[in-house]
């Protein structure tokens, strides 16, 4: 079923970020740039929480627009496309300005229009383009290096491990892509090209194409062994745009909106091998978690073990398990970046005095950012009142009723992610202070508000789950379908 | 009267009311102790009425149990999360004596925490704690005790840390903490067991009731269920062989220690098992654990509580002690003598704790009073023990029965070194390709000497650099 969206807004919410960071890149004033980055995120997301309404009037529909189809909204993209810009706008708003440049914001820009528009893409081709777009301004450029006076060379580049394994996550991804494309001969290059047809023929090529894809998945999420790229990345390069580009979840979105979809035989074939994956790198991760002390290291492997239960609940095969592992990307995105929002924030204040072993105590002087570290780790980690926790009970039940003993691997990983994030949190924020903590700032007003609002979206979340679970919920039955009709035949076949 | 306003009214009282100060101080208002202290007196009073209305409602009417449901909180496809209350002749005591325990603590603490900088902390939390135990005792459902559970040992282990400005109570607080979750573990996992089992986790279906003489939760399923539910409620007890935290515990500020360790929050795992006994009645190996775990509980605590040097750990051995003794009796199956003996228990251990601190300072002034010929009191009967047996015991008991040694060697210690021994690899693994690929061969922290001193500068500068 296709419907038409009105005024052209998804395009409008993919292109004007897109061009406005041409624009703002050459700003030279850097608060000029920053207020004009605020202008165009905040229209970007006003027009994509449009679309997202849309949809939710309409849920099973797939709305495109009536001028161009290379982009469409259905249940499954909605709340990521909307959600994605407010997190890069936040991000715009709160970034501590010692770390800004003109071309910092149009990073931020850039990776908003290009994350979006592989959320949005109708086929394959402006999916590749998205998702390699979205790693542009990490393999290329220097986008988000700090300003040459700047006092901490802390997330001063990305590393070049983490560059190549970025690099080899795209190259897989094209090539997956293309037996994707090869594997359907006869039809017409948009079939080819199409996200809706199930590829069904030669079984050799369909699995290779399979086993590309999910390489491009393993090696962007970072699963297990491919992890470390995003703990070097977050221990020594620019901290809120990694959390961002992690944030996107492009992997796990190309396992929903492709993988599953196209592939439901091979992705059957493979579940186990890839739900074990997810659970022993989330395991894994958690391990390592508990004796990690730099806390730049310990956040990313916190972020990749809660990760990791994404694929994991999207490869439960349970309606449940997969509206969970969508829920909990909510949850995911918006709770590590206030921790990295709160953590860039300190490193403003206090350079690489953070790095310091023992206890800081900076609670005294930043209450309120204590407040909101906590609020948020807790969040990611399923404390009740926040989204978390309703996110956690699905992805429990969805993986412990299809698969038990893996199932009872995610309380356990989830209990010793919360104690690695109290252990961050009290080794930031308690304890005997530091000389400087008593005079470091706190929240400052435009952080206050992009925070708080971002707490209110994991508390109302959390109290009234039912809106925020809708779409995710109608999203996981679709793909049960697709993927259990597939099933049917190919056990009629 | 309307079962489902009374009902939403407890747990909305305290909810709203901690929602409300915690909001008001994020956007920025600086709140003083006044304000704050009647406000939560005000809620509290309010909550007792409610109460009262409901022991009203249920006396009055001859109902054997007050429900409300309000819908489901959230549902995929066949499984639903019910928002249900309950309140019966179990649950009603304990709300009863949540809501003026919290109430007696808070207007106790408006004199004893007077001008500490943490005055508004201790409030938010306390406020906090009482939505969570009141919303732990009302909950209809497996599932939303989870919720109440959760919130009451969050604010536990935040109110250990409360003297934030030393480092001793934020590493009790951080072990309190992973005992916690670490148990809690069978919670959430004995809780989906039952959805799985049956479909369901609210008491309606689960317990027996006119319809089902019987749990359907019976055979393999009622063990694993009913063992893990036990799991969690050792946790939140302090049974042993997880009772270590509790000495920890009494880091925090008095009154906290009061209603969490004397009075409420370590009487949350005995009253999880109160609401399970029918599952744990369908399990004679878990009902047999239960007696085993409490009467070593019982025990471990009396003998290590009579080497105890202070006052509040004495007390945190007496009130383990108890639970131990009510764990027994759950699992005889002696229900109403368990729900006597949490209520008697928990009034008497909060008067005792809050009465530690001036205990001291009277004991001195008796003591001089007598001319200081007060003599000693109590018999002693390891004194009939040989010598060197009472050397050993009494250093036994000294290292509270080798019980964290055992467990830090045993269980965490390995847990730790695979963990070192992981990040050892990982370490190298990644410094192979990443420092070398990168070129970024200078670690940060050898620039750390130039940057601390710049940092200095960055101290005060919220409109320059933040």
């Amino acid at each position: 079923m296709s419907n038409h969206l009105l005024f052209g807004l998804l395009n409008l919410g993919i292109f004007v970020p897109l061009l406005a960071a041409f624009v703002v890149r050459k700003m030279a004033v850097v608060e000029q740039a920053r207020r004009w980055t605020v202008y165009c995120l905040a229209f970007s997301f006003a027009a994509l929480l449009c679309n997202s309404l849309s949809v939710s009037n309409a849920p099973n529909a797939q709305l495109s627009e009536p001028f161009s189809q290379w982009f469409l909204v259905d249940a499954l993209n909605a709340i990521p496309l909307s959600l994605f810009a407010a997190l890069c706008l936040g991000v715009a708003a709160l970034v501590p300005k010692h770390k800004l440049t003109s071309q910092w914001l149009a990073g931020v820009l850039w990776l908003s229009a290009t994350t979006c528009a592989a959320y949005a893409a109708n086929n394959l081709l402006v999916f590749v383009l998205g998702w390699a777009g979205s790693l542009a301004p990490f393999l290329l450029t220097r986008m988000f290096a700090p300003p040459s006076n700047a006092v901490s060379e802390t997330g001063a580049m990305v590393p070049g491990f983490s560059k190549i394994v970025l690099a080899l996550s795209l190259a897989s991804l094209c090539v997956g892509v293309g037996l994707l494309v090869i594997a359907v001969p006869g039809t017409s290059w948009e079939q080819a090209l199409g996200l809706t047809l199930a590829r069904a023929g030669n079984s050799t090529l369909l699995f290779a194409a399979f086993a590309f894809l999910m390489g491009a998945v393993v090696l962007r999420k970072g699963l297990f062994p491919a992890h470390s790229w995003v703990v070097t990345a977050f221990e020594r390069g620019p901290l809120l745009p990694l959390t961002l580009l992690l944030n996107g979840h492009l992997g796990a979105f190309l396992v929903a909106r492709i993988v599953l979809p196209l592939l439901p035989d091979e992705a059957h074939k493979a579940w186990p091998i890839i739900s074990t994956l997810s659970l022993l790198t989330a395991a894994y991760v958690a391990l390592v978690g508990l004796v990690e002390r730099k806390p730049r290291r310990l956040f990313a492997l916190v972020a990749i073990s809660q990760s990791a239960f994404l694929l994991a609940g999207l490869e439960s095969y349970s309606a449940i398990g997969i509206a969970g592992a969508l829920v909990l990307w909510q949850v995911v995105a918006v709770s590590t970046v206030m921790l990295s929002s709160v953590y860039s924030g300190l490193e403003a204040r206090l350079g690489v005095a953070l790095e310091k072993d023992g206890f800081l105590g900076l609670a005294i002087g930043a209450p309120r950012l204590a407040v909101f570290f906590a609020a948020g780790g807790l969040a990611l980690v399923g404390l009740p009142l926040t989204l978390g926790f309703p996110a956690e009970d699905l992805l429990l039940q969805g993986t412990l009723a299809t698969n038990p003993y893996l199932g009872v691997v995610l309380p356990v990983v989830t209990a010793m992610n919360a104690f690695s994030v109290m252990r961050l949190f009290a080794r930031l924020f308690l304890g005997k202070p530091v000389s400087a903590a008593n005079h470091i700032a706190d929240a400052v007003p435009r952080e206050r508000w992009v925070l708080i609002a971002a707490l209110l979206f994991l508390l109302f979340g959390g109290l009234f789950p039912s809106q925020p679970m809708r779409l995710p919920a109608i999203a996981a039955e679709k793909l049960m379908q697709s993927v259990s009709g597939s099933q049917h035949t190919a056990n009629h076949r | 009267m309307n079962e489902s306003l009374l009902l939403g009214l407890l747990i909305l009282l305290p909810g709203g009311l901690c929602a409300a100060l915690g909001f008001g101080w994020l956007f920025g208002w600086k709140p003083t102790e006044r304000p704050v202290t009647r406000l939560t007196t005000i809620c509290y009073s309010l909550v007792l009425l409610v109460v009262a209305a409901m022991w009203w409602e249920l006396l009055g009417n001859g109902k054997t149990q007050l429900s409300a449901v309000y819908g489901d909180w959230f549902h995929v496809g066949h499984y639903h999360f019910p928002l249900a209350l309950w309140a019966d002749f179990i649950s009603l005591p304990l709300l009863t004596l949540s809501a003026l325990l919290v109430f007696l603590v808070s207007v106790f603490s408006r004199r004893y925490i007077h001008r500490d900088v943490g005055f508004f902390r201790f409030f938010m939390l306390l406020n906090l704690f009482g939505a969570g135990i009141l919303l732990f005792f009302a909950a209809g459902s497996f599932d939303l005790m989870i919720g109440g559970w959760e919130i009451v040992g969050i604010t536990s282990v935040l109110l250990i840390a409360f003297f934030q400005h030393r480092d001793d109570p934020v590493l009790s607080a951080l072990r309190v903490f992973a005992t916690y979750r670490a148990c809690d573990v069978g919670l959430l996992t004995g809780v989906v067991l039952m959805h799985i089992y049956v479909g369901t986790s609210e008491f309606t279906e689960i317990l027996p009731n006119n319809i089902q003489q019987h749990t359907p939760l019976l055979g393999s399923a009622a063990t694993i269920t009913a063992f893990l539910l036990l799991l969690a409620a050792m946790g939140k007890a302090a049974q042993v062989p997880v009772s270590g935290w509790l000495p920890r515990a009494m880091e925090g500020p008095t009154p906290s220690s009061a209603i969490f360790y004397g009075a409420l929050s370590v009487h949350a795992g005995a009253y999880l098992l109160l609401r399970a006994q029918p599952i744990i009645a369908a399990s004679s190996f878990v009902s047999e654990s239960i007696i085993v775990i409490g009467l070593l509980t019982a025990l471990h605590a009396t003998f290590v509580g009579r080497a105890c040097p202070d006052a509040k750990n004495a007390l945190a051995y007496a009130s383990m002690a108890q639970l131990g003794i009510i764990f027994i009796e759950i699992g005889f199956g002696w229900q109403q003598l368990a729900l006597w003996h949490i209520a008697g228990h928990a009034l008497i251990r909060t008067l005792q704790f809050l009465r530690a601190p001036s205990m001291l300072h009277d004991h001195h002034r008796v003591h001089a009073a007598a001319g200081g010929h007060l003599g000693a009191t109590g018999i002693y009967f390891e004194s009939l023990l040989p010598q060197r047996a009472q050397h050993w015991l009494y250093r036994l008991a000294l290292d509270r029965g080798h019980h964290d040694t055992f467990l830090d060697r045993f269980v965490v210690g390995p847990v730790l070194h695979l963990a070192g021994w992981m990040r050892r690899i990982e370490g190298k693994w990644v410094d192979y390709f990443g420092g070398n690929i990168n070129g970024h061969h200078k670690p940060l922290a050898t620039k750390a000497g130039v940057l601390t001193g710049q940092s200095s500068l960055l101290q005060n500068t919220e409109s320059a650099d933040v």
